[in-house]
């Protein structure tokens, strides 16, 4: 839910409540004022009356609810409280042909004989329903209005003022880190906003500035050591022609050397990723992979054989090409195949099906689970202990995917296979 | 054959040109451009081993003066740096080969051997090892003058065995220089040896003199009979 519309969300319950509230407070209010003045009033008529029939006794007698409104009734006699009682009731109404509320005061009184009478006066008042909805729909009309405003300013006002919050966002949401896209300066008259990207400007740039350093770091430390591994390699393999070294000597360097090998191919893979990473392979052209495809097929056709995989390349006419740098395509196309290769099993399959948009590579593996896609493409991430893997071959997938803007990866489990696709970027899989 | 070596790290320098010796070769070795500079300037090799990165100038550089003053020298590029940029550079600039580092002594030997032969021979010989004759540029093989037929990769395998004769191969070195790369994997030693067992059959066939002797599992060495 988007920042205003959340306000607005409260914003309406909470005035809705308020004026709910208010809409009591008020009536009671104006309800009291006006009984209050109603009774004035009869209280006013009341000693008039009282006084009149005080000095005319023959104007008790012929009051009943006449046109004046009032009644008088003669009372047994006896003690009488001289109280006024207040009372509000409904009564039926010609003009209107439906019951209406009436104030009606009751009081008694003793005229100068000293007999007791009883006098009702009757006013016609408020309706406190009628009332009561008229309040209602006003203060809906005003609640509606206050919302509708609410949200206009928001909609107007505020989005100006968190316009440039969200280009902020926008910035950071399309941020990858080694592409050096700082956000962009967004004037605003906002202090938290300054502030804000002011920090996460600089907060980028130590992020930038770690990362690279760390690269720089990986970089140097596979250049630096591409010497002293070739020193040992190469006396390694001067030590080996001496002939005066027994069997178990043999072994022992072969040992050493098998385990150098395997470091130097480490530290290659290593200096390969990161300058994919430095972006050096630029030599963007035509790539054709069905023939690129081809070529490495080929080119592995004897290991296939001895490690008795078959492999079997579907393809379309219309062939698969894009525009990237060549050795990189080449790399990408060996580093998938060769991972298809050794997570294989014995007389396994690799399937290759080119379209004029992907190419899958799914291979049959001793692994029969649907890999994590969030840690394969991990460097030195493995899913077994499998020892010819370098555990790198993934990441330069991955890294070449991510500095080749034109195609994208995905893996799938499918019919007990892995499966890895390169696609055309926005291709959409049916 | 002269071959002088140029590289700045002391060790890898005598461990090339100990490799080297015992082929015979009469090498010698500069450690910094300067140096490298004046027995150019006052020496004809036949083969130059020379390191990119020098404490006191590149090797390109080096190069570059070679190529002045119109010296026919062989120069093979040994470097750190695995850049396309530079390869290009090396060659174009007249350098016959360019090798990354860290490398196979056996490699090192394959390419300056096959340097020196396109030099001397104008790309035009036969390699002979007793019976067995080796012409590179049609990719066949005499033995006693009879053709003997082998695949793409057999035939590599022999030429490496041959180039390297008498020397222990490795069987990394032989994974990496006939299938690359792509063959770095631990079971390719597996697969070399089958290869080299399909080779020493045919070689037995056409009773070729020659022998295809295994070390203790960590390589072969071609030997004599």
């Amino acid at each position: 839910m988007k920042l205003h519309n959340y306000t607005l969300k409260y914003l309406s319950i909470g005035i809705i409540v308020v004026l709910t509230v208010w809409v009591i407070i008020f009536y009671a209010f104006m309800t009291e004022e006006i009984y209050d003045n109603i009774d004035d009033g009869l209280k006013n008529t009341k000693s008039e009356i009282i006084k009149k029939a005080y000095e005319n006794p023959a104007f008790i007698h012929h009051q009943y609810f006449g046109t004046s409104g009032f009644s008088i009734s003669p009372l047994p006699p006896g003690e009488y409280p001289r109280k006024n009682e207040f009372s509000t009731e409904m009564l039926y109404m010609d003009f209107d042909d439906s019951e209406e509320p009436v104030r009606t005061l009751r009081t008694t009184f003793e005229d100068k004989n000293g007999d007791n009478f009883q006098l009702e006066i009757r006013t016609s008042t408020i309706e406190a329903d009628d009332l009561l909805a008229d309040f209602g729909i006003s203060v809906l009309v005003l609640y509606f209005m206050l919302v509708i405003s609410i949200f206009l300013i928001n909609y107007f006002v505020l989005r100006k003022v968190w316009r440039s919050f969200y280009k902020l966002l926008n910035n950071i949401k399309y941020y990858t880190i080694g592409k050096k896209v700082v956000t962009d300066e967004t004037v605003t008259p906002i202090q938290e906003f300054t502030d804000l990207q002011k920090e996460v400007n600089k907060m980028i740039t130590t992020i930038e500035d770690t990362f690279e350093q760390q690269k720089t770091f990986v970089s140097n430390a596979a250049h630096e050591s591409q010497t002293p591994l070739a020193i040992i390699s190469n006396k390694l393999e001067l030590l080996v022609e001496d002939d005066e070294l027994n069997e178990n000597q043999m072994l022992q360097i072969q040992s050493i050397h098998q385990s150098l090998r395997r470091l130097i191919r480490l530290n290659k893979s290593l200096l390969m990723l990161t300058k994919i990473e430095n972006k050096q392979f630029v030599n963007f052209q035509d790539v054709n992979f069905n023939q690129v495809i081809g070529e490495i097929v080929e080119d592995f056709e004897d290991l296939f054989s001895y490690k008795s995989v078959s492999i079997n390349i579907k393809q379309d006419d219309i062939p698969f090409v894009v525009n990237m740098d060549k050795g990189l395509s080449i790399t990408l196309v060996q580093n998938l195949l060769k991972n298809a290769l050794i997570h294989n099993v014995p007389s396994g399959e690799i399937e290759v099906e080119i379209t004029k948009d992907y190419f899958t590579i799914s291979n049959t593996s001793a692994f029969n689970t649907p890999l994590d896609e969030n840690l394969i493409y991990n460097r030195f991430f493995r899913s077994s202990t499998n020892e010819q893997s370098t555990g790198l071959g993934l990441a330069l997938v991955k890294t070449i995917i991510k500095v080749t803007d034109n195609i994208s990866i995905k893996y799938h489990y499918d019919n007990m296979k892995h499966c890895f696709t390169i696609y055309r970027t926005g291709y959409k899989f049916n | 054959m002269k071959v002088l070596v140029i590289e700045d790290e002391k060790e890898l320098r005598e461990v090339i040109t100990q490799s080297l010796e015992k082929e015979c070769y009469i090498v010698e070795q500069a450690s910094t451009f300067k140096e490298g500079i004046n027995k150019l300037a006052g020496y004809d090799y036949d083969c130059i081993l020379l390191d990119i990165m020098l404490p006191d100038g590149s090797g390109i550089d080096l190069l570059r003066e070679l190529k002045s003053m119109n010296k026919e020298d062989s120069v093979i590029i040994i470097s750190a740096k695995d850049s396309i940029d530079d390869k290009v550079l090396g060659l174009e600039l007249g350098a016959d080969d360019y090798l990354i580092k860290p490398f196979h002594l056996s490699e090192l030997l394959a390419r300056i051997k096959s340097v020196l032969r396109r030099k001397n021979q104008q790309g035009f010989q036969s390699l002979k090892w007793n019976n067995i004759e080796i012409f590179v540029d049609e990719r066949s093989v005499l033995v006693d003058s009879h053709a003997m037929v082998l695949n793409n990769k057999e035939f590599e395998l022999l030429y490496y065995f041959v180039v390297n004769a008498n020397r222990l191969v490795t069987k990394s070195s032989i994974a990496e220089q006939i299938w690359g790369d792509n063959m770095d994997e631990a079971d390719s030693y597996d697969f070399v040896y089958s290869q080299v067992k399909n080779l020493r059959k045919k070689l037995k066939n056409h009773q070729a003199d020659v022998n295809i002797q295994s070390v203790y599992g960590m390589g072969y060495k071609l030997t004599n009979e």
